[in-house]
């Protein structure tokens, strides 16, 4: 996808050359420099007009009349190689095309419309250009009228303020207004530039977006189409139109009883690639256009423009997922952090105070457990809501993660950062899960403010966090602001290592282990290994609660060994007991301070301990890994690398998700986090987005593993797109190990169980 | 062979002196910001490198008055080409006037006549940071507003690699107000107060020009372009207007990101260029590396990170000649058509 600013300067740039020569070659080759391309043609009534790429003597020409016509998708270029080509065609009469190929990787649909805008911006200059030398030359041929110049005159003065009007709507759409106001701009343009009654652009929607209708012109124009009812009343709808509409049409407006008139019509679908998002339509009720064919030239760019508005608006909305945590449309823990941290800066230097609300649910555990992951889904995105209703418009809310969230306060005060908190307590009052009218949603709201010696993101999240586990432990929910001693009451009330130290060897912790299935047969070709704590006053508790407390205690690295040699000794025991279980992998959750402890011995020592083959333990870790000591990090992962584990990049896509990690180091393996996978079945972007990261995958060779599986659409939405692993409650929940061998030893299904969902 | 000299040195004498030893032997060259010669960088120097044997063979050509016509004066001196249009393997070097407008033109004009088989490589001439005029010499001749090329043709391969050694930081951004070089808004923010606050500047950034300019040379502003990453040095700031000056357009409307280097960085990009450089070669020994290294570079590395970076270059090339100048903007066109590059290190390497 070019970006519009090279729209914009590829624009400019053509208007400032004087001859068509000039012009086409500088076209052609910036058209060639903003789709990466080698090769870019002028190809006009099956002759090659100019071709750039090739070599003097030898142009290619029959390889790229191929190109144009459709024939061929494909050049090879000595010492280049094999290009990607594509056909666009620029122009009516001769009809013209753009041939444009490229060494480094196919074309998307998405990149045609721009192609084919620059493409009708280089053929309008074109005339422009060819108007102004024949200007010239009329000015040399003193026999003729003066009348016959000044037209030329006056052609050559529209062509120029219809290039002047394209390029402000391009400005628009640099500045990435809002859809509805650049869509308006078209019309508002096209209707002067055409001299049209009226202009009205419908375009549908696409992708949730609600469809848009916008109108301008003169004040009769607008008041027969100015409404969609009055648009749809004379015919103007989205409705998918021909390609080529070559002239105004004839048609009858007015409605019964009143005045029906002869009107003239153009319209124009707006296309993005072969798929119509709508039209544009110009009404007129007296002659029409001047000059038919560059009216309906034009009249395609101004239609050419309202797609790459469209399509541009969609990719602001992608960029913006992002950073955006999928399923409430907040800013992610990421983004919010990065906020955190530059108001933390923008305060130290103002002077003025920061405050952050770190606010943990109370009760949603228990609405995920009984009413499953979609209704927990439904109260997540409720909650995000009501929490961003309590707060005003300079206030930041974000999700940290599960049933984490937190809202920045600029300029604020102890009070004005109670006043919030309380507004997010009486509010979450309000929402009572209907659960036989049992469950309500609590929660427990910790406040730090910036001082002294508290001047960091990093440090009003800590302190946050420490008052938010202090109003925790009274079990109510409720609010307080962070006070130095709570920094020792808060370990008070956590395990502390001896605690883990009397776990371990009473043996408390238990490994439960979810089925890793072939997404094509649903055979068990791994498990993933999950710590939980069969704590004796609390129960059964999920690592979320206790690991951070081990890592904090130190116990981590103790706790850690012990896992590697349990799942290692269990994933012999199944390796051995069936000739169909012989090649499972166990893989096991990495925490950061195992990867800068001493993680080769302990790997050593489980391996040896169990006598597991290397390549069946599979370590996964996430990226915040590689926030602390970067290089530190690196060489354990490769130190293990270079033991015979294999490595899994874990909850791709929710953090910083830098490709840089990945290259950098030897994954095999990228799970695909429950969050994206949650979005298949769903609106597109949500498709497209673990669409991405699974052809990401596959381009760097790694096997994407899909996690939290929960729905059939969601299988079968993998399945078409090739990812080849995947876990979820649709295949099995984490269970002991004794529960989930019959599962792992069960013959693989026969052909009956494959086709049980059929891909759309 | 390719001469690159100081422009403080009397060139006409210089280019006798080495006619006296090497007689009518095609030559192209031009004047530096410093000259690069195996192991050292100097000031005031001359740094030459004679390229031939079994195996080469090379053209030289030369179009003048390039200011007036980038493109058509790059398509001129491109026409090299054809002398060596036997060889196995081709590159077409080209030093070129930085100070006389946009080198994209240069880049376009001689790509029209080599096409998209023979790759394009070299460097724009300095003036030791005077920024008044650059020479360019050929065949003994020393001559202004010009473009000199020289064709290679090889039956070994050719390699070359591009890097600038600086990394993103923090979100990507919109450039939402700019004209030509000066970028005035940011996300719907005024630049310069975008720029101090995300990268945390130092107080003395903030108020006086020069502290902003030291601290704005390890901190240029980087732009997204399909599939490449272009880096815009920032050479000062308005305060009044709170505004940015880079030295190259930045366009508005188009994603940008502010990057860091640091000594240690710009290094890694020197190492990863030679490297990249080295690759076509499948492991032959380079017979000499020819690098093209952006005068902003130098700035950030001070001079015993010059002598770091030259260090760098040889552990990679195992001891093979290295020449080479600091450079008003570097030529590499491998892929597509661009290829006027800012900040960067272009490595060539034959063998």
């Amino acid at each position: 996808m070019p970006h519009d600013a090279e729209l914009s300067e590829f624009l400019a740039a053509l208007t400032s050359y004087e001859s068509e020569d000039a012009a086409v070659r500088s076209g052609l080759l910036r058209i060639a420099e903003v789709f990466d391309a080698e090769i870019a043609a002028l190809v006009s009534d099956g002759a090659v007009l100019r071709a750039f790429g090739f070599a003097r003597d030898d142009q290619r020409e029959a390889d790229v009349l191929r190109i144009a016509t459709g024939e061929s998708s494909s050049i090879t270029l000595d010492s280049v190689g094999e290009c990607a080509a594509i056909a666009t065609k620029v122009g009516d009469e001769p009809e013209v095309r753009l041939v444009i190929a490229r060494s480094s990787g196919a074309f998307s649909p998405r990149e045609v419309t721009p192609l084919k805008s620059m493409g009708r911006i280089l053929m309008l200059t074109l005339r422009l250009l060819a108007n102004a030398s024949a200007e010239r030359e009329l000015r040399e041929m003193t026999e003729l009228r003066t009348q016959e110049a000044e037209r030329r005159l006056q052609d050559q003065l529209a062509q120029r303020e219809l290039l002047e009007s394209l390029l402000a709507v391009q400005r628009l759409i640099s500045h990435r207004l809002p859809l509805q106001e650049i869509l308006e701009a078209v019309a508002d343009e096209a209707s002067t530039r055409l001299g049209a009654d009226a202009v009205v652009a419908t375009v549908e929607g696409v992708n949730g977006a609600e469809s848009i209708f916008v109108s301008a012109g003169t004040a009769a124009g607008k008041s027969l189409v100015g409404t969609p009812a009055g648009a749809k009343a004379c015919g103007l709808e989205a409705a998918a139109l021909p390609d080529a509409i070559d002239a105004p049409r004839p048609l009858a407006i007015g409605t019964a009883g009143s005045d029906i008139r002869e009107a003239l019509v153009l319209s124009a679908p707006i296309l993005e690639g072969d798929r119509a998002l709508g039209s544009l339509h110009a009404l007129w009720t007296d002659d029409g256009p001047a000059e038919t064919a560059t009216a309906t030239e034009a009249f395609r760019a101004f239609a050419g423009h309202a797609a790459m508005a469209i399509t541009d608006a969609s990719t602001v909305n992608e960029l913006n997922h992002a950073f955006h945590d999928p399923l409430t449309g907040l800013p992610n823990r990421s983004l919010f952090l990065d906020r955190l941290e530059q108001a933390s800066t923008r305060a130290r230097r103002t002077g003025e105070r920061v405050a952050l609300l770190f606010i943990d649910l109370n009760g949603f555990k228990e609405v995920n457990d009984t009413l499953g992951h979609a209704e927990g889904d439904q109260v997540l995105r409720i909650i995000g809501g009501r929490i961003s209703a309590c707060t005003r418009g300079h206030e930041s809310v974000g999700r940290l993660g599960g049933d984490e969230f937190a809202v920045l306060l600029e300029d604020a005060t102890q009070e004005s950062a109670l006043e919030v908190a309380n507004r997010v307590l009486v509010t979450l009052r309000g929402t009572t899960v209907a659960l036989d009218g049992q469950a309500s949603i609590g929660a427990s709201i910790g406040i730090a403010l910036t001082d002294n010696d508290c001047d960091t993101g990093d440090e009003l999240l800590r302190r946050a966090d420490i008052a938010m586990y202090n109003v925790k432990s009274t079990g109510e929910s409720g609010a307080a602001v962070y006070r130095g001693h709570m920094g020792h009451s808060r370990m008070d009330h956590r395990a502390t290592a001896a605690a883990f130290e009397r776990a371990l060897a009473d043996g408390q912790f238990v490994v439960h282990y979810q089925p890793i299935v072939s997404l094509n047969s649903r055979v068990p070709v791994g498990v993933e290994a999950l710590i939980r704590w069969r704590h004796p006053d609390r129960g059964l508790m999920e690592p979320a609660e206790f690991i951070p407390d081990v890592e904090r205690s130190g116990m981590i690295v103790d706790v850690g060994r012990w896992v590697l040699l349990e799942v290692s000794k269990q994933c012999v025991r199944w390796r051995a007991a069936s000739e169909h279980t012989r090649n499972l992998t166990v893989s096991v959750n990495l925490s950061g301070y195992q990867v800068l402890g001493s993680l080769a011995t302990h790997l050593t020592d489980a391996l040896d301990g169990s006598g597991l083959e290397p390549s069946a333990l599979v370590l996964e870790v996430t990226e915040s890994i590689f926030l602390g000591d970067f290089e530190a990090a690196g060489d354990c992962l490769n130190e293990a690398r270079s033991l015979g584990v294999r490595l899994a990049l874990d909850d791709f896509g929710t953090g910083y998700s830098s490709l840089s990690y990945i290259k950098r180091f030897p994954f095999e393996q990228l799970k695909i986090d429950r969050l994206f996978v949650r979005g298949l079945g769903g609106p597109a972007n949500g498709v497209a987005l673990v669409k991405t990261i699974v052809e990401l995958g596959q381009r760097l060779g790694m096997t994407t593993i899909a996690e939290g599986i929960e729905r059939p659409i969601e299988l079968a939405q993998l399945r078409s797109m090739r990812c080849a692993l995947g876990q979820g409650f649709l295949f099995s929940h984490p269970a002991e190990a004794s529960a989930v061998t019959e599962l792992l030893l069960l013959p693989p299904p026969a052909a009956a169980g494959v086709a049980d969902v059929v891909a759309p | 062979m390719v001469v690159f000299a100081s422009p403080r040195l009397e060139l006409r004498a210089v280019l006798e002196g080495i006619r006296d030893v090497s007689g009518a032997v095609p030559m192209i060259g031009c004047t530096t910001a410093g000259e690069i010669a195996t192991g050292a960088v100097r000031d005031h120097s001359v740094a030459i490198s004679a390229i031939g044997g079994a195996g080469f063979s090379a053209a030289t050509a030369r179009a003048s008055a390039a200011s007036d016509d980038l493109f058509t004066a790059g398509a001129g001196a491109a026409q090299c080409i054809d002398e060596v249009a036997g060889a196995q393997h081709r590159v077409l070097l080209l030093l070129t006037d930085g100070l006389a407008g946009d080198q994209q033109e240069v880049v376009r004009g001689a790509y029209s006549v080599v096409g998209a088989g023979v790759p394009l490589v070299g460097g724009c001439a300095g003036d030791d940071l005077a920024m008044k005029q650059t020479l360019q010499l050929h065949d003994g001749e020393v001559l202004e507003d010009s473009i000199v090329a020289a064709a290679i043709g090889s039956d070994a391969p050719i390699g070359i690699g591009v890097r600038h050694g600086w990394q993103p930081v923090g979100e990507e951004m919109l450039v939402t107000e700019s004209r030509g070089v000066s970028v005035r808004e940011i996300d719907h923010m005024p630049a310069l107060d975008v720029y101090l606050e995300r990268l945390d500047a130092p107080e003395g950034a903030r108020s006086d020009p020069a502290a902003f300019t030291r601290f704005a040379l390890t901190h240029p502003l980087g732009i997204q372009r399909r599939g490449v990453q272009e880096v815009r040095f920032i050479s000062g700031a308005d305060f009044e207007t709170r505004s940015l000056t880079c030295i190259a357009e930045v366009p508005e409307g188009g994603t940008a990101f502010f990057m860091t280097g640091d000594r240690q960085s710009v290094i890694d990009g020197t190492s990863a260029a030679c490297a990249e450089a080295l690759e076509p070669l499948e492991g032959r020994h380079p017979l000499g590396v020819m690098a093209f290294d952006c005068i902003a570079r130098r700035g950030v590395l001070g001079s015993a990170g010059v002598q770091d970076e030259m260090r760098a270059i040889e552990a990679l090339t195992g001891g093979a000649p290295v020449v080479g100048f600091y450079s008003y903007g570097e030529i590499a066109r491998t892929r597509g058509v661009r290829g006027f590059h800012n900040q960067t290190l272009v490595a060539l390497a034959l063998s």
